[in-house]
């Protein structure tokens, strides 16, 4: 072995045995394999304790009964299924925009509460429209912001009609 | 419980976003297709074959609470595997600080007895089998938990290194140390026995 990278490499020998390498190392490992009895040997014992972990993971699936797990896992389910409670973790499933969003309703409560409320304008108002049925009266009324209109129930035609 | 259900003809796709919409047959498929190898994944971890087989239940009742968080990132058995790893990690933290892990882990009386007259049935070859299989067992939990975890994900799972590392959240070379260093101090612990 004159060439450094024929050296026995433990580490590449892991990753030949597990197919883990590029072509070119792979090639590399290859040949140097073919003369090293030693990484022959470390691959071998390689082969042999995966063979026998294979086996005993094999051994103990077989010995090993399943069949309650999906009764048991269903049950849960049922008993856990409460849909309003899913729609509303999925509401809050992406966690990585609460912190965004905490934020900007801070923001917007600073906001209000820095900026003053518009001082109420104190002006005429003016009843622009009113009429009276036999069930119910509407009066509209303006003011210089806004119209309302108000509606009432005349509850003396209920009584005459009960 | 219906015997029907093929779980070859689900598609990944299909499958969780029928999870997604609650569906107990795709649930009862995902049990099915995924429940050996969880199973494989926590018995490699814990050793105890009780205690994985309720790790994997735990695992199947945390996908129908979490399934509206799994965002295809990654595979959906990804997805899977790394909740048995972390349900089976938190269940040997739990049991360390109780100081009551590493105890005997093996069920001395749940293998299957062969029947008399066949080969199998020879007192020798009885002790040997048993032997092998608690001789395994037991090295296995002498290696460091991150190196065991990584060995079972490879010998149990067959998982390529890219794959661990996905699972694990590592980086592809650790995978690669990680292995290295279970399989020399396996083979330096199981030299007597077979090397």
């Amino acid at each position: 072995m004159k060439k450094n990278h024929d050296k026995c490499n433990p580490l590449l020998l892991n990753r030949f045995f597990d197919q883990e390498l590029g072509p070119d190392e792979h090639a590399r490992v290859s040949k140097h394999l073919r003369d090293c009895p030693s990484c022959q040997k470390a691959l071998r014992e390689n082969q042999s304790l995966s063979a026998l972990v294979a086996d005993n993971f094999e051994k103990t699936v077989s010995g090993t009964r399943f069949d309650h797990i999906e009764d048991n896992v269903l049950e849960r389910i049922r008993n856990d299924r409460i849909p309003w409670q899913i729609k509303l973790k999925s509401l809050f499933a992406p966690k990585r925009l609460l912190i965004p969003a905490g934020a900007l309703v801070a923001i917007f409560i600073l906001f209000f509460s820095l900026v003053k409320s518009p001082v109420p304008v104190s002006g005429p108002s003016a009843i622009i429209n009113s009429f009276t049925g036999d069930i119910s009266s509407v009066i509209i009324i303006e003011t210089p912001e806004s119209r309302q209109t108000i509606i009432w129930f005349n509850e003396t035609a209920d009584n005459k009609a009960g | 419980m219906s015997d029907k259900v093929n779980t070859d003809v689900w598609d990944e796709d299909r499958l969780v976003s029928l999870l997604k919409e609650g569906d107990e047959e795709a649930f009862r498929v995902l049990i099915r297709k995924y429940q050996t190898r969880l199973f494989n994944i926590a018995y490699g971890i814990t050793l105890e074959r009780e205690e994985s087989l309720d790790i994997v239940q735990e695992v199947f009742f945390k996908v129908w609470q979490n399934i509206h968080t799994f965002r295809k990132d990654s595979a959906l058995s990804t997805w899977l595997r790394r909740i048995t790893v972390n349900q089976c990690l938190n269940w040997q933290r739990r049991w360390k600080r109780r100081f009551r892990w590493r105890h005997q882990p093996l069920e001395k009386d749940e293998w299957d007895a062969p029947e008399l007259g066949t080969d199998d049935y020879h007192p020798g070859k009885l002790y040997d089998k048993k032997e092998i299989e608690k001789v395994v067992w037991e090295n296995l939990n002498k290696l460091p938990e991150d190196a065991r975890t990584v060995f079972v994900l490879r010998e149990a799972e067959g998982l390529s290194y890219d794959e661990i590392a996905d699972v694990l959240k590592i980086r592809r070379g650790t995978v690669s140390s990680r292995l290295f260093y279970a399989r020399k101090k396996l083979k330096e612990l199981l030299k007597n026995y077979y090397f």
